[in-house]
């Protein structure tokens, strides 16, 4: 009785207060502000953000409507909206975790162990398009793209290549891939090394939905790969309790080409696909949500990003508690590795990338962000070369150990404006997964082509910005210069794909095949009755099964890609 | 009465690369500059590419690559286009292409490669005037 009745005092203070500001506020405008305009008109009509947010001219109280304990709270405290630690950076910096992967297993692991030796211990690799695809690097879909942008891998031989001398207790692996198969090889490789599965640490990306509607990569059916989701989450679960399942990546979906309130919005929907199918599983919301991690974009708009963050902390907060009634605050705890933004580069005057970069990754860092890394200022035309590298993990050392911006919590919490606009783009996400869930969820929204049309209205609003310059891009539409940079561009050698083939054929010819045919057959059998297919894959990656045999003893049961799934990527023009 | 059709071209994606930002783009550009566009979309076989162009009648081919695979795919694409003996048709790339492989996809056929920073209003002007060239000598799938 008496703390409501103190509350509600409050409440009439801040609105008397809140009164007295607009009041005060109305007069400067009419004068101060009118005045000041009629000397000097304002260089722009409206003044919005990449979500279309209308920004003010000034933000005061009044603006920012926050119950400072049920919205804000205390870092590490519900609704975690300043941070999910309690210290901040202040006992832990974010974790450094630049993205390596070249063509060879063998060069990704002699660039590994250079890394581990200079006291890296956050791993995170990628493959290349054939391997996302389910394909042996002999397939005709995989001609010309074998090594490029990613690790070639064929069978667990590849894999034993690119952990030589790696222990897996000692670092934690991050890659980007989902289902069975890579996982499966990991194991593999844990087992030779005698490393128990309750030792790994790592993360795999998994996020199913976003690969389909925003890289349109495509190796199985989507609800395949959804029930391998579930498989995934549930063998970890029960196995691997340091293992982050999914990596849930609005990062991905950003860079096709979305505002940061789709991005919010599209990463909560596929994160509540993934909930419904472990749920239907039959796992409960507290043995795997606190698994459940996220990858954002930290792209140019300074604010929005920072409350974007923000934000989102949040809303996930809200929605795993009160939505799927998790009691585990692990669970409610959203954490994320942030990139920032490689599609904001610009090819025109690569080294202005460097300061675009600077602003992003302290976006990210007064975001919050757990891991961090930094798109390297040659990424529009190669992956990065040594010195874009060391410039990359340099500006986080700058951030980290010369700014001082990292010695207090959330240090822009309680800005008028910042406060303002995470409220703003909290609700107007809340709005666009209303609109998902009337699309029938993300799922459906996505095997529709809603989604993919949805990004490609943004690139192309965004790009008619440009070409109006109602937004500038410096180099690109505005402060052009003829400057170029020689950048030395990363190349696969050509012989590469062809002594790739060779190794595979070799392999083909040297292993036990009577072994992999039994092993196949099981795992036929295992997909056929709908088992958890992780075991299976384990056994079949073992005799040196190929990732194409494996892709194409599921394809038997599941069915391949179909037409329709990859016309979702076509949009109207 | 020779009704002057617009002008069709095709734009798309070969192999396994995802990347579709850039074709979003282009044809949208295209389209708005007075172009029929034929959308291909992605994971298109070469084979693919050259029966829709011969069925459409395209007058361009519109080919995006950003993954690296740009020689094989063009390659592979040429081939076919010589089996099916519509070569004549002009093909153009977008995508991510460095300097020394320009000179080589022209030599090999290609007539005009657009790298990032190229503005959209420059494609549609140089898509038109190969277009145009083109047309002068009656060519078209």
């Amino acid at each position: 009785m008496a703390s409501s009745t103190v509350k509600k005092s409050v409440r009439v203070q801040a609105e008397d207060r809140n009164k007295a500001i607009l009041k005060a506020q109305k007069k400067w405008e009419n004068e101060e502000v009118a005045k000041r305009l009629k000397r000097f008109p304002e260089l722009k009509s409206e003044f919005v953000t990449s979500s279309g947010i209308p920004i003010k001219r000034l933000y005061t109280p009044a603006d920012a409507a926050v119950n400072y304990l049920d919205d804000l709270s205390f870092p590490g405290e519900y609704p975690y909206t300043r941070g999910v630690d309690a210290t901040g950076y202040r006992a832990r910096q974010w974790t450094r975790r630049p993205i390596t992967g070249f063509q060879s297993a063998e060069e990704t692991n002699k660039r590994f162990r250079y890394l581990i030796k200079h006291g890296q211990t956050g791993l995170h690799f990628v493959f290349d398009m054939p391997t996302l695809t389910g394909y042996d690097s002999d397939h005709p879909m995989a001609s010309g793209e074998v090594g490029l942008g990613g690790i070639a891998i064929d069978s667990l031989a590849d894999f034993e290549a690119l952990f030589k001398g790696i222990r897996l207790d000692e670092v934690s692996v991050s890659y980007s891939h989902w289902g069975p198969v890579i996982l499966a090889m990991f194991l593999a490789v844990a087992e030779k090394q005698g490393v128990p599965f309750r030792k790994l640490r790592g993360t795999t990306q998994n996020d199913v939905l976003m690969y389909f509607h925003s890289c349109h990569f495509f190796d199985l059916p989507i609800k395949a790969n959804m029930k391998h989701f579930a498989d995934l989450v549930e063998f970890a679960a029960r196995n691997m309790p340091e293992w982050y399942t999914v990596s849930i990546s609005g990062y991905n979906c950003r860079e096709g080409g979305c505002s940061a309130v789709q991005e919010i919005a599209f990463a909560f929907g596929d994160a509540i696909e993934y909930i419904t199918v472990c749920l239907e599983r039959g796992l409960k919301i507290d043995e795997f949500a606190h698994r459940f991690s996220f990858m954002l974009n930290a792209h140019i708009e300074f604010f929005e990003e920072i409350c974007k963050c923000r934000a989102m902390r949040r809303m996930w907060a809200r929605i795993l508690r009160e939505r799927f009634k998790s009691t585990n605050p692990r669970s409610w705890q959203l954490r994320f590795h942030t990139q920032t933004s490689g599609a904001s580069l610009t090819a025109q005057q690569p080294l202005n990338n460097i300061v675009r970069g600077t602003v992003q990754a302290l976006a990210g860092v007064l975001g919050g962000a757990q891991s961090l890394h930094v798109s390297c200022y040659d990424e529009c035309y190669s992956i990065p070369s040594q010195q874009a590298a060391q410039v990359s993990l340099n500006t986080q050392n700058i951030i980290a150990y010369e700014t001082n911006v990292a010695s207090t919590i959330d240090p822009l919490g309680g800005s008028y404006f910042v406060e303002n606009l995470t409220n703003q783009l909290e609700e107007e996400a809340w709005k666009l997964m209303g609109k998902i869930e009337t699309q029938g969820g993300m799922l459906q929204a996505a095997l529709s082509g809603w989604v993919q049309q949805e990004k490609a209205d943004y690139v192309r609003r965004f790009q008619e910005d440009l070409r109006k310059k109602k937004r500038i891009i410096v180099g690109v539409n505005e402060f052009l210069s003829d400057e170029t940079l020689p950048i030395d561009i990363f190349r696969v050698p050509e012989e590469f794909e062809k002594s790739k083939i060779a190794k595979l054929e070799k392999l083909r010819s040297s292993r036990d095949n009577d072994a992999v045919r039994a092993a196949l057959g099981r795992l036929l059998e295992a997909c056929r009755r709908g088992d958890n297919t992780i075991p299976a894959t384990l056994q079949a990656v073992k005799t040196y099964a190929t990732v194409g045999e494996i892709y194409h003893a599921m394809r038997q049961v599941y069915g391949d890609v179909t037409t329709q799934e990859i016309h979702t990527a076509s949009v109207k023009v | 009465m020779n009704v002057k059709r617009k002008p069709r071209v095709l734009i798309g994606k070969i192999g396994l690369d995802g990347h579709t930002t850039g074709i979003y783009v282009v044809s949208k550009a295209l389209s708005d500059a007075g172009f029929e566009v034929i959308f291909g979309g992605i994971r298109l076989t070469p084979g693919q590419v050259a029966s829709t162009a011969l069925q459409e009648s395209v007058d361009l081919i519109g080919i995006s690559s950003l993954s690296g695979a740009h020689m094989t795919v063009v390659k592979n694409l040429i081939k076919v286009l010589k089996e099916k003996h519509i070569d004549r048709v002009p093909i153009v790339i977008g995508g991510i292409i460095p300097p020394e492989d320009i000179t080589k996809l022209k030599s090999m056929g290609v007539l005009d490669v657009f790298t990032p920073g190229t503005s959209t209003a420059d494609i549609v002007a140089r898509v038109k005037r190969a277009v145009d060239a083109n047309a002068h000598e009656g060519r078209h799938a």
